[in-house]
């Protein structure tokens, strides 16, 4: 192993980590699978899929897009050692963080390559094309321990003009044309707007929103009992049921003589596990309006995950605002553990045997399956 | 090596890079040799296991570093990528404005001989932190050549004289270390330059003799390139002196106290057109760090200093806690001053490129 030597002007606080009293605002809508496809082909398929062992593709079942704007009032380091800042005060003693992040989410299944993997290897993971955060500190963590690809944002969040409603904004460093040498400037890339929480007077019928179906009392107190079952599921099972949001990502970086080149990439696999999840509130979804900007530097990243509607957005971006209501807008509250950080998989190992090398039996092995692991593997040396 | 994939988070600014229109102040201050080799020890001397067949000491004598800070309103991308990643119809995917401060500190490198003998010394950069305000520059400096950025929140005030300097760097921090401690926006370096020097160069350095081959050091780093050096600037005893070399190291994902990739990386910096030097009187430059546990080990091993006594922040800056709002910098905090012996400005253009990787611990021989 070759240590990692703490930079004395270091400000990174390293993964796990506990984020008590999240709030989320969640938005869903309809994605397109070619697009998310070719994300996972150019991403996360690399090499042949015998090398590899694995192939992802688009869930056919579940073609949704979800945009995630959460408000973090206190992320505390979770990590039960401290040998990693050497003499000095450990992580979870030196205080808290909060912390705001917004990001798209696209399902993905992992089917495990041959008859073995397919039974074994198959999962559900989620990828995250597009992430920000306003800390710098976990800009850093993000892109360079986890391959999440985290920008610096700015991000607003709050109650939009009625009480009860969600206002939220991201703006990012980019370029708005195509001209050589025009100067970056912080751009507006998204908003989202939201009516009140139902049940509202304000806005459209109730009748038309995806709410209604969930008005009965049955189905109240079914939402309310969600959080619950899940930590009441995740006990019973050891684990076995998935009841996380499981990312996965591409983490690279660059050759300094030829930065064309890679010298590490390996995919990294981390759990968002959600507990005591409660206060779940929708907004009717017709008075929502999300608005992404095609702005030259944003253009790629948009065309992964939304259907942009003018055609001139097939081929250039136009400078246009695009607004759109999503099929599905919700708020909730919960506690959130961000661990289980895992090499699945190494194009690119710098040398053999180093750290985060070549995947290894049990790293590819789909969650539901890993407490079984033990008991059914062949005694070691 | 097989192929990097570029993606929306990776639109970096891709070496080399050209900054035009630079403006930089240089503030030489004096340290410890027994901290600057305890620097070295940690950082680029030590076994991981293996040991790199360098051996970086400080350079014999008094010991100096370089404040740098550097106002940089345009710098572009020149790498062949790029211009390919720009494509028939070229995108300016490149070109964007940043601040930067940071403390360089010239050192020896010598080869180690497969025998173990010291050869070829050469005097080579190292930057034992940086601070920097363009995120996009933050990520290219840290994931291509290794340097140890953090974005910063930089503000430079403005003033008739373009030469003048007044710059406060904050960042966000945790002003006392405690499980219920919050993170702020804390002030962290505070640096105002006064007159310009009524003394001319060779006076100041015969009032301060141990100057005179640091002074030589800047003119064999180009500072004074395109130009006839100051009178009083010497003739380097060393003949190289542009190169910096940085540790670019990242974690492994599952045990964070290992490393998946570290390599020692070469890079440097010229500078053409260099124009409007200027010297300022150092006794009226002030440079002030804010003392808070999130920089506390910085200056504690590079500069020696102690938790300062209620001295509050720097003129100029009042105690303000806590800030009307959260993007609002805390200045309740005590300073600690930093002595400039030197102090000057000048404007230039900066080309930079990467040497290349010197060495890469773990891998195969």
């Amino acid at each position: 192993m070759i240590p990692y030597v703490q930079s004395a002007a270091s400000q990174e606080v390293p993964p796990p980590y506990h984020f008590p009293g999240v709030t989320v605002n969640a938005f869903l809508w309809e994605a397109q699978l070619a697009p998310i496809q070719a994300y996972a082909d150019r991403y996360l398929n690399l090499g042949s899929a015998e090398e590899r062992g694995f192939t992802y593709k688009a869930c056919a079942f579940w073609p949704y897009a979800m945009l995630l704007f959460i408000d973090y009032p206190v992320m505390i380091s979770a990590s039960r050692t401290s040998e990693y800042v050497l003499q000095a005060t450990p992580y979870s003693d030196r205080g808290i963080v909060t912390q705001r992040e917004v990001f798209v989410a696209l399902p993905l299944m992992r089917y495990g390559y041959g008859l073995k993997g397919l039974v074994l290897d198959t999962t559900l993971e989620w990828a995250l094309p597009f992430i920000v955060v306003e800390q710098p500190m976990s800009a850093i963590c993000g892109r360079e321990m986890l391959g999440l690809e985290k920008l610096k944002a700015e991000i607003k969040l709050g109650e939009g003009v009625f009480p009860d409603s969600f206002a939220g904004s991201v703006t990012l460093p980019g370029w708005t044309s195509l001209t050589q040498g025009e100067l970056q400037k912080q751009l507006p890339f998204l908003e989202v707007t939201t009516g009140p929480a139902a049940p509202t007077f304000r806005g459209t019928a109730n009748q038309e929103s995806f709410w209604t179906l969930l008005r009965s009392r049955t189905a109240s107190d079914l939402i309310d009992g969600l959080g619950t079952l899940s930590d009441f599921v995740d006990t019973i099972s050891l684990g076995t049921m998935p009841t996380a949001m499981r990312t996965i990502s591409l983490k690279q970086f660059r050759d300094a003589a030829q930065p064309e080149k890679a010298v590490y990439q390996a995919l990294i696999s981390c759990r968002s596990k959600y507990s005591a999840i409660q206060n779940i509130v929708f907004y009717k979804e017709p008075d929502v309006s999300i608005t992404f900007h095609d702005e030259g530097s944003f253009h790629g990243i948009l065309k992964v995950f939304l259907k942009l509607p003018d055609p001139d957005a097939e081929v250039a971006p136009t400078g246009r605002s695009y607004s759109f209501q999503p099929k599905a807008a919700y708020r909730f509250n919960a506690n959130i553990d961000f661990d289980e950080m895992r090499t699945v998989h190494t194009f690119t190992p710098v040398f053999p045997g180093a750290a985060g090398g070549p995947s290894v039996p049990g790293q590819l092995l789909a969650p539901r399956l890993r407490p079984w692991q033990g008991f059914f593997r062949r005694p070691g040396p | 090596m097989t192929a990097f994939i570029d993606s929306f988070a990776t639109q970096q600014l891709l070496p080399p890079w050209r900054a035009r229109g630079v403006r930089t102040w240089g503030f030489a201050i004096r340290l410890d040799r027994e901290r600057v080799e305890a620097y070295l020890e940690k950082y680029f001397n030590g076994g991981y296991p293996d040991r790199a067949p360098y051996r970086y000491e400080p350079l014999p004598g008094p010991q100096f570093g370089l404040f740098t800070v550097a106002d940089v309103p345009e710098v572009a991308s020149h790498n062949p990528g790029t211009l390919q990643r720009l494509g028939a119809n070229p995108v300016g995917w490149d070109a964007l404005s940043y601040l930067e401060l940071y403390l360089g500190i010239p050192v020896l490198r010598r080869t180690v001989t497969p025998d173990k003998l010291l050869v070829d010394p050469k005097l080579v950069w190292v930057q034992p932190f940086v601070f920097c305000n363009n995120p996009t520059a933050v990520f290219s400096s840290r994931e291509i050549w290794g340097t140890d950025v953090n974005l910063a929140t930089m503000t430079r005030e403005a003033g008739p004289d373009p030469a003048h300097l007044h710059i406060d760097t904050a960042m966000v921090g945790i002003k006392a270390f405690s499980p219920r401690s919050i993170t702020q926006l804390l002030a962290c370096v505070h640096i105002q330059t006064g007159d310009v020097a009524s003394a001319d160069l060779p006076t100041m350095l015969k009032a301060n003799p141990d100057l005179e081959r640091f002074v030589s050091i800047l003119g064999g780093s180009g500072v004074f390139a395109d130009h006839a050096p100051p009178a009083g600037v010497g003739e380097s005893p060393f003949q190289q002196g542009v190169e910096l070399d940085n540790l670019k190291q990242f974690r492994d994902c599952f045990d964070m106290g290992a490393a998946i990739y570290r390599a020692i990386v070469a890079s440097k910096s010229s500078h053409s057109e260099v124009d409007n030097i200027v010297f300022f009187d150092p006794a009226q430059v002030d440079i002030d760090f804010l003392w808070s546990d999130s920089i506390a080990e910085v200056l504690k091993t590079i500069f020696g200093a102690q938790k300062p006594g209620p001295v509050g922040p720097p003129a100029g800056h009042v105690r303000n806690s806590p800030p009307a709002t959260v993007d609002e910098v805390d200045w309740d905090l005590d300073s600690i001053p930093i002595k400039a012996e030197l102090a000057f400005s000048f404007t230039s253009n900066v080309d930079f490129e990467v040497i290349g990787t010197l060495y890469t611990y773990g891998a195969p021989r």
